[in-house]
């Protein structure tokens, strides 16, 4: 509790953490609202396919019936930003979630219990590492074949190594810490003293700090989909809305910018979203670990 | 001496490391069908016509065991496999592709480090002032651009908006008939060294002219990132007993922040720029295929979208044997840049 | 006896997000011409803090609000540290006063040898000194030096020479200075730091390390905390200060080696004829080097008198509760009650009120100021007059 206060008190402190604050939450509840925002058009099945107007390439400008106007294809920008950013959380929190567990189990095992264990591994998150992050996961999601879920996996397998890492360094710190010796001395199991005592001293900050990398988790997603890997055409997803104007930017003869909202408005919603998670994320790292703020 | 078993156990170290790396990429291949994978063992287009029989040959029904080795053996002997987006074998390709990128690097990571170095000394040594404000907006913002958007949207601008003032891809036109004509020799394949061996101008200036805006996408992500870390890095340094030390001697502010604040701060700066690297072949993905630059990047995105496993493994394992011979290179560099770690502990 | 400095009235206050901490109340203090003198108090009385603003190096948020401090170095006017200028600050520090800091560890740089860090102070402020020795090696050799190779390093030697000679006559001379910053070519002056060498390693034997030819290019880590006092005591001295402040030298540091180093600063003192101010929290240690002893609590001197009388008839309350507190062989040490006031809201009037047996009425209204009682005894407090306490009736 006082470290909550604590926490507030710094949080407050700092404009810029509520800036962020306030953009995640409005990013939030358009997440929550976008079947209200932006309703699903009749006898449409699927909501997070991005209903089109017809089969056109030409992206045609905002109007009444295209708020944002609509992209190469004549999918409805404003229908697809607002669904992508359910598309974002989605990605954002089931690889966040993932790539916790899998980094406090693989973690805790390696950091609790050393020796030859620990070795193994660290050698395994050595050979994850061992690859620009995002060659990896180009690689993994054609191996996996393009899907929303692919992208997920792929991102899973290149984040949790660093947690893992994290992760037993800070089991390495606590258990040191003579309450675990004493715990021990009265019989208590490993698995009741990870559960009991490991855990909740070391992962409170790491659990934030995870929270905090949505903003990353959902910038490589989103260069995945511009890259063409990730999700199926036509799929509400920012990434792919980019890729969807790359042949856009440059405009007619008479008007250079004229497709200007093609490539603008996803990208801002991308911006904002990633600076978001940045500005809360910036804030909190100071605030909670200086160790951390340096990865 | 202690540097010396410092130096073994490192380069130990790095046997299972790339021993797991192919590995690693092995269990991915086998997500692939077999005439996929077969794609792999050919090294002439006239093979594609038989991909059953590569399959027989290299065994590809066989144990994963003995798949491996010949796998193995074949990546050893240089042969990664048949690259069918651009028609020749992946290795040739590689080679191909990477004076492009290496143009493309040899600009942009200068400036990241230089820069990021530059404007993070700035920032903690003007903490909370104007100059630390503006950097760190600067640095959050610069962190958090889409590289994808933000190099569109320079295309928009000086592509579009100026005609034609900086263009995506390599070289224009008629620049590149220069090139490839028989009076100009291609010593290196950097379009602007090459140039300027020739003395011919018009190709220096045409490369550069193509290369400013990948090099400003490329660099912009990454020398937030730098800059962050070298202010946080700072600011510990110009924290420690040492600095009032050095205030105490009476040297003035630039030579404390320079010298004896700077030259520690870079320490854990250095220990990242493996990292860097990383980030860096990362960029160059996104960069190359908004600009149509075809560098080793470029091909990345065309083989990958073109489901172009053997490409895409074959790059995925030279960016890997890559990345983990630069963090090698990072350890050394580190040792030589810390006395502490360089004489080992205390003599006493 | 001449002051050599003389703090008027200093305020130090600290600005931070939780409120302004005084950290020195319009604090006055006199150093003589070549006496020790000794500042006590608990942690946080303010005795860093004094160090600090005689140097002006208070860091924001930090700021030395008001006052002065008079410095007069022998054979000069006295000079207001508070009011020059930032070079002029920067002339002084570690050439005519320089400081020894608590913890020899951080104190130095991990990446510099010591030959570098102490060849650093003298490069800076005896630059001119170092040149002249050099041209002065650099002729010996180029008219002496008769051996057959002699020929073949002539022209260089000549060189050297002239670029000596010209940075000799006129430090801002453009050709040397010029050639100083170009890489390669400034080994042409190579001679100038080789000078700071040899006098860094005169140092370094001057504080007693053995073997100084090769500790010189040691690197910090690879010494012991005591040895890193020394070349930190070798490093402060390299340009004879004639003030030398000594901010808790030995408290990081063995007691064996606490005493050699107590010892190599006498002797150095004596050597040097400095003056010395030493900040220590362990009366035994100011009882043994020190002149005078200056009593420090909340921020001021309470009590400021030669060694012997502090320590023979100590008259403030909170002196005499420190010395009641020292453990002695067969006593009690009697703790003083109560803990340092919060530094944010500190005590009405005298700041040791609350945890003064005598204090009455008038001590929380009005904060006493420090006044001469007996001949160079000074003691702020309502209840001491006529050169006694009062008793406590």
């Amino acid at each position: 509790m006082k470290r909550f206060k604590f926490l507030l008190y710094h949080f407050k402190k700092n404009p810029l953490s509520i800036a962020g604050l306030v953009i995640v939450v409005v990013f939030a509840l358009i997440a929550i609202f976008a079947p209200i925002i932006a309703p699903t058009p009749d006898g449409h099945h699927d909501p997070y396919m991005i209903p089109r107007d017809g089969y056109v390439s030409t992206p045609q400008p905002p109007s009444s019936d295209h708020i944002f106007g609509t992209t190469q294809g004549q999918y409805d920008i404003f229908y697809g930003v607002i669904w992508g950013t359910r598309t974002a959380f989605q990605i954002g929190l089931i690889v966040i979630a993932a790539t916790l567990v899998i980094g406090l189990v693989l973690g805790s095992v390696a950091g609790y219990f050393g020796g030859i264990i620990d070795e193994i591994i660290m050698r395994i998150t050595d050979i994850f590492l061992a690859f620009p992050p995002l060659i990896l996961a180009m690689a993994v999601t054609i191996a996996l074949g393009a899907s929303i879920e692919s992208v997920m996996i792929a991102i899973i397998v290149v984040t949790w190594p660093s947690y893992a890492r994290v992760i037993r360094g800070d089991i390495l710190a606590v258990r040191e810490e003579d309450y675990i010796e004493a715990s021990r001395g009265v019989g208590a199991s490993h698995l009741w003293v990870i559960l009991k005592h490991v855990i909740p001293n070391s992962i409170y900050p790491i659990f934030i700090m995870a929270s905090l990398d949505i903003g990353a988790v959902v910038l490589t997603a989103a260069a995945l989909s511009f890259l063409g890997l990730g999700v199926p055409e036509g799929y509400a997803d920012w990434g792919q809305m980019i890729n969807f104007a790359r042949n856009w930017i440059v405009g007619t003869p008479t008007n250079t910018f004229a497709y200007w909202f093609t490539v603008t408005i996803p990208g801002l919603f991308i911006f904002f979203f990633v600076m978001g998670w940045n500005l809360l994320g910036d804030s909190l790292r100071d605030i909670l670990d200086p160790r951390l703020a340096r990865r | 001496m202690e540097f010396r078993s410092y130096l073994i156990r490192r380069l130990l170290l790095l046997i299972p490391v790339l021993f797991g790396v192919t590995i690693l990429i092995f269990g991915l291949l086998q997500l692939f069908p077999a005439y996929q994978r077969a794609m792999l063992y050919v090294t002439d287009p006239r093979q594609l016509n038989n991909i059953d029989e590569i399959i027989q040959m290299y065994g590809l029904n066989e144990p994963l065991w003995k798949q491996y080795f010949t796998w193995l053996g074949q990546v050893f002997s240089g042969n990664l496999g048949w690259s069918k987006v651009v028609g020749m074998s992946v290795t040739d390709a590689i080679f191909n592709f990477l004076p492009a990128t290496l143009e493309l690097a040899i600009f942009a990571t200068p400036i990241i480090i230089i820069g990021g170095i530059w404007l993070g000394t700035k920032s903690a040594a003007h903490k909370d002032g104007p100059v630390d404000h503006i950097s760190r907006a600067g640095a959050i913002v610069g962190w958090s651009l889409p590289t994808f958007w933000f190099g569109l949207v320079l295309l928009m601008i000086f592509y579009g908006y100026f005609t034609g003032l900086f263009p995506p891809e390599r070289l224009s036109t008629d620049i590149s008939v220069i090139v490839h004509s028989g009076e100009f020799t291609r010593y290196t394949k950097l379009n602007f060294l090459d140039g300027i061996l020739n003395w011919e101008w018009s190709v220096v200036f045409d490369a550069l002219r193509h290369i400013v805006l990948p090099v400003i996408t490329l660099s912009v992500v990454n020398i937030a990132f730098i800059m962050r870390l070298m202010r946080s890095s700072m600011l510990e340094s110009l924290g420690r007993g040492y600095i009032l030390t050095a205030r105490a001697k009476g040297l003035p502010e630039k030579t404390v922040i320079n010298k004896h604040a700077r030259r520690n701060a870079m320490i854990p700066v250095l220990t990242v720029s493996g990292y860097l690297f990383a980030a860096i072949v990362n960029g160059v993905v996104i960069t190359e295929s908004i600009f149509n630059y075809k560098g080793l990047g470029w091909w990345a995105w065309r083989t990958a979208i073109n489901l172009d496993v053997s490409s895409i493994l074959g790059f995925a394992l030279f960016s890997g044997v890559l990345f983990v011979l630069t963090n090698l290179v990072v350890d050394l560099l580190y040792a030589k840049f810390d006395p502490r770690v360089r004489l080992g502990g205390s003599i006493k | 006896m001449e002051k050599l400095v003389e703090i008027k009235e200093v305020s130090v206050n600290f600005y931070t997000y939780e409120g302004t901490v005084k950290a020195l109340n319009r604090l006055s203090l006199d150093i003589f011409r070549g006496e020790t003198l000794g500042l006590v108090g608990e942690t946080g009385c303010g005795k860093t803090m004094t160090a600090l603003s005689i140097l002006r190096l208070i860091m924001p948020p930090g700021k030395i609000e008001n006052g002065a401090i008079l410095f007069s170095p022998k054979g000069s006017e006295p000079v207001d540290l508070l009011a020059i200028d930032e070079n002029a600050i920067r002339a002084i520090r570690g050439s005519k006063i320089s400081m020894v800091f608590q913890e020899p560890g951080s104190a130095l740089n991990p990446v510099f040898t010591i030959g570098d860090q102490i060849s650093e102070v003298i490069l800076l402020h005896k630059n001119h000194e170092m040149v002249s020795r050099a041209l002065s090696t650099v002729s010996d050799l180029a008219g002496t030096n008769n051996e057959w190779y002699a020929p073949l390093f002539k022209i260089f030697w000549n060189v050297q020479a002239y670029l000596l000679s010209q940075l000799n006559s006129n430090p801002q001379a453009l050709l040397p200075n010029a050639v100083s910053k170009l890489p390669f070519l400034r080994r042409f002056l190579w001679r100038i730091n080789d000078e700071a060498k040899k006098k860094s390693v005169s140092m370094l034997k001057e504080v007693e390390i053995p073997d100084a030819e090769r500790i010189v290019n040691y690197y910090p880590h690879q010494l012991s905390g005591g040895m890193k006092q020394r070349a930190v005591i070798a490093m402060a001295l390299a340009c004879s200060p004639g003030f030398l402040i000594a901010d808790e030298p030995t408290t990081a540091l063995d007691v064996t080696i606490q005493a050699q180093i107590l010892d190599l600063l006498q002797r150095l003192k004596d050597e040097f004829k400095s003056s010395v101010l030493y900040i220590t929290h362990d009366l035994g240690v100011a009882a043994a080097i020190c002149d005078r002893i200056g009593v420090m609590y909340g921020g001021n001197i309470v009590e400021l008198a030669g060694t012997e009388e502090i320590f023979d008839r100590p008259l403030h309350p909170y002196t005499r509760a420190l010395l009641a507190a020292v453990p002695r062989p067969g006593e009690e040490p009697r703790p003083i009650p109560g803990f340092i006031p919060d530094p944010l809201s500190p005590p009405s009037g005298c700041p040791f009120h609350p945890r003064c047996e005598l204090a009455r009425e008038i001590c929380s209204a009005q904060n006493p100021v420090l006044r001469e009682v007996s001949p160079g005894h000074m003691v702020s407090c309502h209840m001491v007059s006529g050169g006694d306490i009062a008793s406590s009736n």
